[in-house]
């Protein structure tokens, strides 16, 4: 997997240059949409509104009931997408490359352990797994905002979704555990863990890069999908998900206009898709380098 | 083959008990107060107003269910519960969890129904056409509304679909029944045999409400089908693509079989394997897609409860969702490990 090689991919540029502006976005939000209230993650309040305000030049977005820009939530929505898809990734493959190490390099009764413990999170579906710590946690001492994101649901995120990770690395291990290099480094006395650092986790790398990809961006959907779902309602977060939920009260829009609001639903919708696919372009674009057979032919 | 069958159901209650150990896990992690509520067995019980009682209630409950037991007790009286239906007493349903979340079960199997038939089958008739086409314009097109429909999740597109067919055309309407039709329902008039409104509707032969209740699963049920079958769909082409690849599919070519008999008998049936395979995710989606649809378009099944659970932390109910999806899950995976000896040439035991 060479640079040229991914740049010469379209599917990984144009992932790439979609994410890239989010990333813009997310670092200028203090500029394009600078906060006046203490918790910049809050949608400031223009004033009491009971409807939406329709686009104009100074909102071109137009606000959502209370007087909220619309526009600023989008910007301010960048920055929890991240805080929720990277986390997520990242601690997923730190527990799961950490289990499948463990798993496939000392072998053993402690494999077998650690896979039955991975089968049963894998029976676990992810949709009760947040639920329910969601209803356990969601009010509690764990429910902190942090940065406009609720932390339950990114730990209830990792700690079931780790189980691909530790599956990919353990084949990982096992394959090139019997690599004639790795037994060359055995052979002259190389520790465990230059072993595992210098050989194992570099060629396990490729794969794990494209699951964090994929998963940065469904991780970011799932937990926009919960605050859809309805949570934290009592503020107004700068958050896609809690946005469109509060559009759902205006998506039948007016008898003579359906589409009189389409701007509280629309601009999170295309936001969240957008974002979601950008990942997913990177993933797959990822994907076809790592895996020659899945490159398309010309 | 029986015997790998048997051997694969002795296995179940082994994942089972794994399953629900990481729930009670979480469950031992909440005060002992709230894991009151998840004990409380009838009405009664959790509509005691008066302070003073409800916290001799709670105390008599701790003591009673042994809620200061060790760990590996409480969870064997916790399972003997849930084995025996007794799920806890939800406080916003005032009614007990298990006969709750029954009565919201057809509701959810109708819905799930309707999407997964039509999805299951396009995915596979579509997908082997890409995989035919390979690289050609059928499959181009497939690839691509395959891809959109993946990328839209399943809340979004809802909302947009109804935005579109109710608001605007006003063809399909939200939730299960119209108010009209619903309030003519006597039990006199309209017998319930399995609580799926559009079945009762047959066996009844009602067909104003078989009209009323199809039209009210449009929406929900394509919003649930376009991501399941954009997931299949995606399998069964690099499935196909592989088989076709095969050494076995030029000998067919070679000895001079039509192509329809090699695509059907020989390729097909060695794609569908993958397909199979993918039934675990599959599933998964499913329980994501019920929970965000039902909330989306207001069906009044058991992910909207699911999700209501949150919204008013009912703790009874969230535990209950998660058995039930636990099992459902784990039934599923059994499912799948059983048709997959069934369906491929090569394994026989």
């Amino acid at each position: 997997m060479t640079i040229q090689h991914l740049l010469s991919n379209p599917r990984f540029v144009g992932g790439s240059i979609l994410v890239l502006a989010f990333v813009l976005v997310a670092v200028a939000a203090p500029m394009i949409a600078p906060p006046n209230e203490e918790d910049a993650y809050v949608i400031p309040s223009g004033g009491i509104a009971l409807h939406p305000t329709p686009p104009s030049a100074e909102h071109p977005l137009g606000m959502m009931e209370g007087k909220r820009d619309v526009v600023y939530g989008l910007v301010w929505g960048t920055r929890v997408a991240f805080k929720i898809g990277l986390p997520v990734a990242i601690g997923r493959a730190l527990i799961g490359v950490m289990v499948g190490l463990i798993s496939g390099y000392y072998g053993g009764p402690l494999d077998s352990v650690l896979m039955r413990i991975t089968d049963a999170f894998l029976a676990f579906p992810i949709m009760a797994a947040v639920l329910v710590m969601l209803a356990f946690f969601g009010g509690g001492w764990l429910n902190i905002q942090i940065g406009g994101v609720n932390q339950v649901i990114v730990l209830a995120l990792i700690l079931f979704g780790w189980m691909q990770y530790a599956r990919v690395m353990r084949g990982n291990v096992l394959s090139v555990r019997e690599e004639a290099y790795v037994e060359a480094a055995i052979a002259i006395g190389a520790t465990d863990r230059r072993i595992i650092v210098r050989h194992i986790l570099p060629n396990a790398s490729q794969e794990l890069f494209v699951l964090v990809a994929s998963d940065i961006g469904a991780m970011v959907v799932l937990a926009a999908m919960f605050s859809f779902i309805g949570l934290s309602r009592n503020q107004a977060l700068a958050d896609w998900g809690q946005m469109l939920n509060r559009s759902r009260n205006w998506i039948i829009g007016s008898p003579a206009n359906a589409f009189q609001y389409w701007y509280t639903y629309l601009p999170p919708s295309v936001a969240i898709v957008l974002f979601s696919i950008g990942w997913n372009l990177i993933g797959e674009g990822l994907r076809e380098a790592v895996d020659p057979r899945q490159r398309v032919v010309r | 083959m029986i015997t790998y069958i048997i051997r694969r159901l002795l296995l179940l209650p082994l994942i089972m008990v794994l399953v629900t150990l990481i729930l009670f896990f979480l469950i031992m992690q909440l005060p002992v107060e709230q894991r009151v509520s998840v004990y409380l067995p009838s009405s009664s019980a959790a509509a005691t107003l008066d302070p003073e009682e409800s916290a001799r209630l709670v105390q008599n409950t701790i003591e009673k269910y042994g809620l200061d037991e060790p760990f590996i007790i409480q969870y064997a009286n916790w399972l003997r519960n849930l084995v025996s239906g007794e799920w806890g007493y939800s406080p916003t349903w005032r009614q007990p969890v298990f006969e709750g979340l029954m009565q919201r079960v057809p509701a959810t199997a109708e819905l799930a129904i309707t999407a997964m038939v039509p999805a299951v089958i396009l995915a596979l008739v579509l997908g082997s056409l890409a995989a035919r086409y390979r690289n050609r314009w059928p499959d181009h097109v497939i690839q691509s509304a395959a891809f959109v429909a993946w990328a839209f999740p399943a809340f979004i597109l809802g909302l947009m679909l109804m935005n579109v067919f109710y608001a605007w055309l006003g063809w399909f309407p939200p939730e299960r029944l119209s108010i009209g039709v619903s309030i003519s329902l006597t039990p006199e008039t309209f017998r319930s045999y399995t609580g799926m409104y559009t079945v009762d509707a047959l066996l009844n032969r009602n067909w104003t409400v078989l009209r009323d209740a199809a039209r009210h699963l449009v929406l929900p049920a394509l919003t649930l089908a376009l991501a399941q079958w954009a997931l299949l769909s995606r399998v069964m082409r690099s499935a196909m693509v592989d088989v076709l690849a095969e050494d076995y599919i030029t000998t067919a070519r070679a000895k001079g079989l039509p192509e329809r008999r090699i695509f059907g008998l020989h390729a097909r049936r060695n794609a569908i394997l993958p397909v199979i395979s993918t039934g675990g995710v599959a599933v998964s989606l499913l329980l994501t897609g019920v929970v965000v649809i039902e909330t989306v378009f207001n069906f009044n099944g058991i992910g909207r409860a699911a999700a209501e659970s949150i919204v008013y932390t009912d703790i009874p109910v969230a535990v209950g969702f998660a058995v039930f999806s636990c099992t459902v899950t784990v039934m599923a995976s059994l499912a799948v490990d059983v048709l997959y000896v069934v369906f491929d040439p090569r394994i026989r035991y």
